[in-house]
């Protein structure tokens, strides 16, 4: 699975899935392969985690389930994008945690968005749970979110802290809010805020000017859209009041946010 | 034994028949076999890691730390008695094929290391019955010696009783997989898959409905078959207002659907095969009817 062993010493491994909320980790971590000098060193082959029957095509193109790690050997920092397994998900994990442990990992991070009842002229803020409470004081640092309580549905980046825990290494997930009816398009503020969180942490001295772009050009998008639809331009309001909207207005808000960004 | 097990303590079991259920149609198996589990007061012993096979149903977080991952569990419990009795139960069936197959060996890893050598599992059968009638068990054992066994339980079938079948079928998952590896493995297996009236089987969400009639007949054939006694009264009441339930659906019906569903009170509880009461087609056609029934909200015209 491991082509050439990465020179890192102690690095993170910071994962990314697909599908995830407005795909804000697997566009991160393109950001970062983009930015900066990363080296693809290992992979997973996809036989027995994911279909095989076919494949999927999107945007015409054909796509093809990858789990593929990348190394920033200057910062110590390593990546793995992929696909979220459909089948033996905890052998897969489990194989992803062989990879660390066999490059001396010191800890493993996940990326990801999670659907807020939020407007996108809102700040994006970042959630943090970890596997072990010292953790946390790691992240004291940062403007993080970590004082989550919940019960409920779990995740794959939930399943690795778990998996990772077993094996007693640190593992830390963090979640940024993504506004709902952007979740199926992309959110550049969350990407920045994910990306900006990187940086400061690892010191990864990118520069995000391309994002502020993005950010930019979906901004004056959204503000044209609600200057011609007095519907959308008074839901997304009231979200910026923190006044929540019905299902209905949930729904036709996504509609009409979907017609408009196609 | 493999690493996937957690064996909690070893059962002083003598000869034990193994009893495994998991969720299927109407969770029919599962109900009789937890029933039967909970009756005996059957101590637990072990379990399957199920991290293994599943992805988790839960987690638990506090004050951002993870403190707990749920599972779907899988664990063993025993009873001694005249028969001493391992009992398996699943919360769920894993996806994958070899999966499956696995987790079927290492059920019986566990039976054989205990030394039993006979293996039960129970389910549905989707059948033209009528929810009045007493559902019958259909037998199916691994092994030709053992038709003459269970042919001669009360209230049960063999495929060859059943029309057009000529002694054929499937059965799907583990029930029907678990029997075909301990034959593999030389033990004794059998199935009870209990019947269940194929308008009930189709009832749609919010309308499905369990049928612990069908794993009351089961649990009749688990007292004669394994020689235990197994009080009742629970699945009765469970059974009685179940019935009442599908009865008030029932009255609910079409005329014309009630009508056609009528004809399957004329099936007797005979061991031979009967001409059917409603041919195929009939059958497809009430199936459609009675989920345009509940597409409308359970109102007819």
């Amino acid at each position: 699975m491991i082509n050439q062993a990465p020179g890192t010493q102690a690095p993170f491994l910071v994962v990314s899935w697909s599908p995830d909320v407005a795909e804000v980790g697997w566009r991160v971590s393109n950001y970062l392969q983009k930015n900066l000098p990363c080296k693809e060193f290992a992979e997973i082959d996809p036989l027995g985690f994911f279909s095989l029957g076919g494949v999927e095509v999107k945007g015409d193109v054909i796509r093809f389930p990858q789990a593929k790690f990348y190394s920033l050997e200057e910062k110590d920092l390593l990546l793995l994008q992929s696909n979220q397994p459909t089948a033996k998900r905890y052998k897969f994990l489990s194989m992803v945690l062989d990879a660390a442990q066999k490059v001396q990992a010191a800890g493993v991070y996940t990326i990801g968005g999670i659907i807020s009842m939020i407007a996108h002229t809102d700040e994006r803020k970042i959630l943090a749970i970890v596997n072990a409470g010292e953790l946390k004081e790691t992240l004291a640092a940062y403007d993080l979110d970590m004082g989550l309580d919940y019960q409920g549905t779990t995740s794959m980046s939930g399943f690795l802290l778990w998996v990772a825990r077993q094996r007693n290494i640190p593992a830390a997930s963090f979640w940024v809010n993504v506004p709902f009816y952007l979740a199926e398009k992309t959110d550049p503020k969350a990407n920045k805020a994910v990306a900006s969180f990187l940086n400061r942490r690892f010191g990864l001295g990118v520069d995000l000017e391309e994002l502020d772009r993005e950010i930019e050009i979906q901004e004056e998008q959204l503000s044209r859209l609600r200057k011609a639809n007095q519907e959308v331009d008074e839901y997304i309001a009231r979200l910026e009041l923190n006044v929540g909207l019905t299902q209905q207005e949930v729904g036709k808000l996504v509609e009409e946010i979907n017609k408009a960004m196609a | 034994m493999s690493d996937k097990l957690n064996i909690l303590k070893k059962p002083a079991v003598r000869d034990p028949y193994l009893v495994a259920a998991w969720p299927g149609i109407g969770n029919i198996g599962l109900i009789a076999v937890n029933y039967l589990k909970n009756r005996l007061a059957a101590e637990e012993f072990g379990e399957l890691e199920p991290w293994h096979f599943f992805f988790p149903k839960g987690v638990t977080i506090k004050n951002g730390v993870l403190q707990e991952m749920e599972f779907p569990t899988g664990k063993f419990y025993y009873k001694k008695g005249e028969r001493d009795l391992i009992i398996f139960l699943a919360e769920m069936q894993p996806a994958e094929e070899d999966e499956i197959f696995e987790m079927a060996n290492l059920v019986l890893d566990v039976a054989v290391e205990f030394g039993c050598r006979r293996v039960y599992t129970a389910g549905a059968a989707v059948a033209p019955i009528h929810h009045t009638a007493r559902p019958r068990v259909w037998a199916v054992p691994n092994d030709q010696a053992l038709l003459g066994e269970v042919k001669r339980h009360k209230n049960t079938i063999v495929m060859s009783d059943l029309d057009d079948r000529e002694g054929r079928g499937n059965i799907t998952g583990l029930n029907g997989l678990l029997l075909g590896v301990a034959r593999k493995r030389k033990l004794e297996g059998i199935c009870f898959l209990g019947e269940v009236p194929m308008y009930v089987a189709h009832f749609p969400g919010p309308y499905t409905i369990l049928y612990p009639k069908a794993s009351r007949s089961i649990l009749e054939v688990f007292s004669e078959s394994l020689g235990v006694e197994i009080d009742m009264g629970n699945i009765n009441a469970f059974a009685n207002n179940v019935e009442r339930e599908i009865e008030g659906i029932y009255q609910n019906l079409p005329p014309v659907v009630r009508e056609e569903l009528d004809k399957l009170k004329q099936i007797s509880h005979a061991r031979e095969a009967e001409p059917g009461p409603i041919t195929d087609e009939e059958k497809e056609r009430i199936i459609k009817e009675v989920e345009e029934f509940f597409r409308r909200g359970g109102k007819h015209d």
